[in-house]
Order: structure tokens, then sequence, then C-alpha cells
């Protein structure tokens, strides 16, 4: 660009248009309203929960299944006794995943102090 | 702070940086949105939807362009937006000043003159060549910056600005006559 271009000078001794003096609060209102509506993505996405289930049927059914018709690597013989401690742990594993992916969805969607 | 410090801290959501980076652009881009809508309330509108989109989308932001081309380009894609939704009928209502002469002061300071006579010579204009041409001086774009914010070709935006900087150049030559202003044809 030329420096002595008169429209050069012209635009720049004029300069812009003035913006609204409550841009920036506006802004980041707009922001924070928003971030309060929607919903964030879970930290733990949907394939993992049915992951997590498929594995904890098979903790739950894979020692009293006895007969699969492939080759699987056998979990220890458990008595039933044994294999309501497994379903309980289980549990409380999804619970605790669970529990986990609530605080850090909860950390994630907090709205932060502008 | 400065312009890398302020996105690596958008990114991680610090508001206070986002409002460091508004205050740096917010004029010039609400120009963007001015020249396209010329309408001072659906440019603060236009300009209020880019910066909340431009925080939102800063993740999209790779660096390759300078912030303020990139801010540009989400400004004018938003303005545009907004033109094309007016409802259909409504007559435009363009506040700035066509057809009449802008008023001239005997009093008024030579650099209210030049303004109005510059606001004037842009209202002139078609919406693209005025968005062009204030893009090239005010905010200093080049040609390859102005094509990636507007998405037109690099010859049509040459074109646009050879036509626009004529026409304004006539347009301020009457209006500008009595002063020692000399428009020098580059």
């Amino acid at each position: 660009m030329n420096q002595n271009d008169p429209l050069r000078d012209l635009f720049l001794d004029a300069g812009p248009a003035q913006a609204a003096a409550g841009l920036e609060a506006a802004v980041l209102a707009q922001l924070a309203m928003e971030r309060v509506s929607t919903p964030e993505k879970a930290l733990i996405p949907r394939w993992a929960w049915i992951i997590a289930g498929v594995c904890w049927l098979a903790l739950i059914f894979l020692p009293q299944a006895g007969a699969f018709p492939w080759e699987m690597p056998t979990l220890p013989h458990v008595s039933m006794t044994n294999g309501m401690i497994w379903t309980l742990g289980a549990l409380a594993c999804g619970v605790l995943l669970f529990a986990v992916d609530s605080v850090l969805q909860m950390r994630a969607t907090r709205i932060r102090t502008y | 702070m400065n312009e890398a410090e302020a996105i690596t801290r958008c990114l991680r959501g610090d508001a206070q940086a986002y409002g460091w980076v508004m205050r740096e652009y917010k004029h010039l881009v609400h120009t963007v949105s001015l020249r396209v809508l010329r309408h001072r309330e659906d440019a603060e509108e236009a300009t209020q939807d880019a910066f909340v989109k431009a925080f939102q989308n800063m993740h999209a932001f790779q660096g390759g362009s300078r912030l303020s081309t990139w801010l540009y380009s989400i400004a004018y894609r938003t303005a545009v937006s907004k033109l094309r939704t007016r409802r259909k009928g409504e007559v435009s209502p363009e506040e700035l000043p066509q057809g009449a002469l802008p008023h001239m002061d005997s009093d008024a300071t030579e650099a209210v003159d030049r303004k109005r006579a510059l606001d004037h010579a842009i209202a002139e204009l078609p919406q693209e060549d005025a968005t062009v041409i204030t893009l090239f001086y005010l905010h200093e774009q080049s040609v390859e910056e102005i094509v990636t914010i507007m998405g037109l070709t690099a010859s049509n935006v040459k074109v646009k600005l050879h036509r626009s900087r004529k026409r304004m150049l006539d347009t301020l030559q009457g209006l500008l006559k009595n002063e020692l202003w000399t428009i020098r044809e580059q």
C-alpha cells in the first residue's frame, strides 16, 4: 500500500466506527448464558459405557456359563457367593465411574466467574 | 498481554483474555458489520454475534492468518447472513447519507469535514465495494487477506478496489475542493 495515498490518510484520520459501549459485557453475558443452556458433551462417551456394561455382564455370566463354543480365557471358578462379590464389585465400579463422570462434567460446565 | 498469549488463554476459556481481544478489535469488527449492514443497531447486533461465534470457535483458529483477518472474516459472514435474513419487503434502513451532500459547517473542524465527506463517499459505493475498500485502507488488509475474509477472487477484489477508489476520489474531490487537501491520483 502506498504510504502517500490520500485515501489511506483519510481512512486512518477518520478511524473506525465506534462499537457499542457495553459490547464486551453483552458478549460475555451471552457466552455465560449459552454455557448454561447448552449441555456439555459427556466426558465418558456412550460407547465407553456400552463396553463397560458388556464387561460387567461378562464378569457376571462368564464364570457360570461354563461352556463356550470357542476357546476363551476362563476366570477362576466362583461359587454363588463369589459371584455375588463379583456382581457387587462390578456394580461398585460402575457407580464409581458414573460419579467420576458426573464430577468431571460438573467441572467442565461450571460457569466461570467473569 | 500480547495476541498469542490472549489466544492461548482464550482457548482455556479465560474470559478476561477475550475481553482484551474484544477491546482491541471491537471498533474495527463493528466497522466491517456497519459497512455490510449500513444500520447501526443491526451492525451492533451482528458485531456481538460475531464475537460470540469467534469465542466459541477459537479452537478453529489455526494461526495461519492474523487474528484480525480471522475476526473480520467471521464478522463479514455474520453480517452478510444477517443482511440476507432481513425481512423481504422491508425497506433497507440505511443510516448513512446517500444522494444528498453532507452538510459542511463552515466553523467545523477540518477533520470532521473530512470524516463526513469520507462517510458520504463510502455510502455511495455498493456494499461489497465499501467493505473491500474499508478493509484495504482502514484495516490495512492485503488483497490476499480480503480474499480470505470475503470469499472473492483476487482479481475481483482488485477490480472492486480500483473501481471504488476512483469513484471515491471523484466524490471527495467535489466535496473537499475548498480544502488544501489535494487528491493525487496514484
